[in-house]
């Protein structure tokens, strides 16, 4: 269903804070994050990692590549150091070193699918996230290459346009106070390796994916009222879940909430009225 | 089974020493020890390590029984200390197993734990 006009804006870009990026370094860089971290690291060379705790959820998620066999740069989503910190716990008798940096641009480019005329696959550091016929593109930019995207005259969007995107598109942005989640639950399949052999949390992961036994799903909701993020989703007096991001709108509320799937079966449109 | 292993080694039982000697005689080595560590991994967070070395790093804990050379590397030990390491072969034997008081719990194989 779709949840807003805003889409007639596409192609757009929305520049975001700085970010620092690490390099992981060492004999065993790309077998630690492999053994770290839901991707196939040795066959996927740029893309995004979920780095989940052996309860499989969520710590961080990162962006990264490959720069040779010894040597991995990658950009935290929380953007602080507990997930370095968590990784760092790990290193025990591999030959790795996380250090950080220097920082880099982070711009969010929206584009529909069908589109090829940007080129930004050539990027060093990229993610992309697609959903229906949209595309989500983060790039990582240093300062002399920001110019590079005048040409393309993309629209420059504001954050709540940048929030109803997101939300529009099932993108969530993983933060330190976010609650508990599994990346299956955040619909983040595509960068999990079923076959690639153990990673930290990968035995529930593989257990939930296998048995179906997902509990929860991303729904989009309204609500007349500012809900906080993480607050509960009360529904018929019961608690059906949790707020994990929204944007105010000129009629209310538009949010993105983690509800269980029995619940959110109930709406036909997918969209919960609050 | 071992089950009273000081916290101040790590104990491997017979059946598991004469079982890496038979390895490393297939090798055809002349000079050999086994490494046992553990290293970041494994469904459950940490996952061991056995290796058949030539000898022990500058930074390894030296242990001899039973006629085999154990190797630990001083930062895997604190993670292994007091472990009781056998080998159970036949159909429903698991191979090398670890037997390890510091794990909170294991992944379904045994192969990685948590602490």
């Amino acid at each position: 269903m779709k949840l807003s006009n805003i889409d007639k804006y596409i192609p757009c870009i929305f520049s975001d804070k700085t970010f620092s990026i690490f390099s992981m370094v060492g004999d065993d860089a790309i077998s630690f994050l492999d053994r770290m971290s839901t991707n196939n690291i040795y066959k996927i060379n740029s893309s995004r990692t979920v780095i989940t705790d052996n309860k499989g959820s969520i710590i961080d998620i990162l962006t990264y590549k490959v720069i040779d066999e010894k040597n991995i740069i990658f950009v935290s989503d929380i953007g602080s150091d507990k997930s370095i910190e968590y990784m760092k716990k790990y290193i025990i008798i591999d030959d790795v070193d996380i250090t950080s940096q220097e920082r880099l641009n982070k711009f969010i480019i929206y584009i529909n699918n069908s589109d090829d005329s940007l080129n930004l696959e050539k990027y060093r550091l990229i993610n992309k996230h697609e959903y229906k016929n949209l595309t989500r593109y983060e790039i990582f930019l240093e300062d002399n290459e920001i110019d590079n995207f005048d040409k393309y005259s993309l629209k420059k969007i504001s954050i709540q346009e940048k929030n109803t995107l997101d939300i529009e598109m099932r993108h969530i942005k993983i933060n330190e106070s976010m609650i508990k989640a599994n990346p299956l639950e955040l619909g983040l399949i595509d960068i999990i390796s079923f076959d690639k052999g153990c990673y930290v949390g990968q035995e529930v992961i593989a257990r939930l994916h296998n048995y179906k036994k997902v509990s929860r799903e991303l729904v989009p909701f309204y609500s007349k009222s500012e809900l906080e993020i993480n607050s509960k989703i009360i529904f018929d007096s019961k608690s059906i879940g949790n707020v994990l991001s929204i944007q105010k709108k000129s009629d209310g509320f538009l949010g993105l909430s983690l509800v269980k799937k029995k619940y959110a079966s109930y709406y036909p449109k997918k969209v919960i009225n609050i | 089974m071992e089950t009273n292993i000081p916290i101040n080694t790590i104990k491997i039982s017979e059946k598991a020493c004469e079982k890496v000697k038979e390895f490393a005689n297939n090798e055809s080595r002349d000079k050999f020890g086994l490494k046992v560590a553990v290293k970041g991994g494994g469904c459950s967070g940490l996952q061991y390590v056995l290796e058949i070395v030539e000898g022990p790093d500058d930074s390894d804990k030296v242990i001899s029984q039973n006629g085999l050379e154990v190797y630990i590397p001083k930062k895997a030990y604190v993670y292994l200390a007091g472990t009781y390491l056998d080998y159970t072969d036949g159909l429903n034997g698991k191979g090398f197993e670890f037997k390890n008081p510091n794990a909170k719990s294991s992944c379904g194989c045994g192969d990685s734990f948590s602490v």
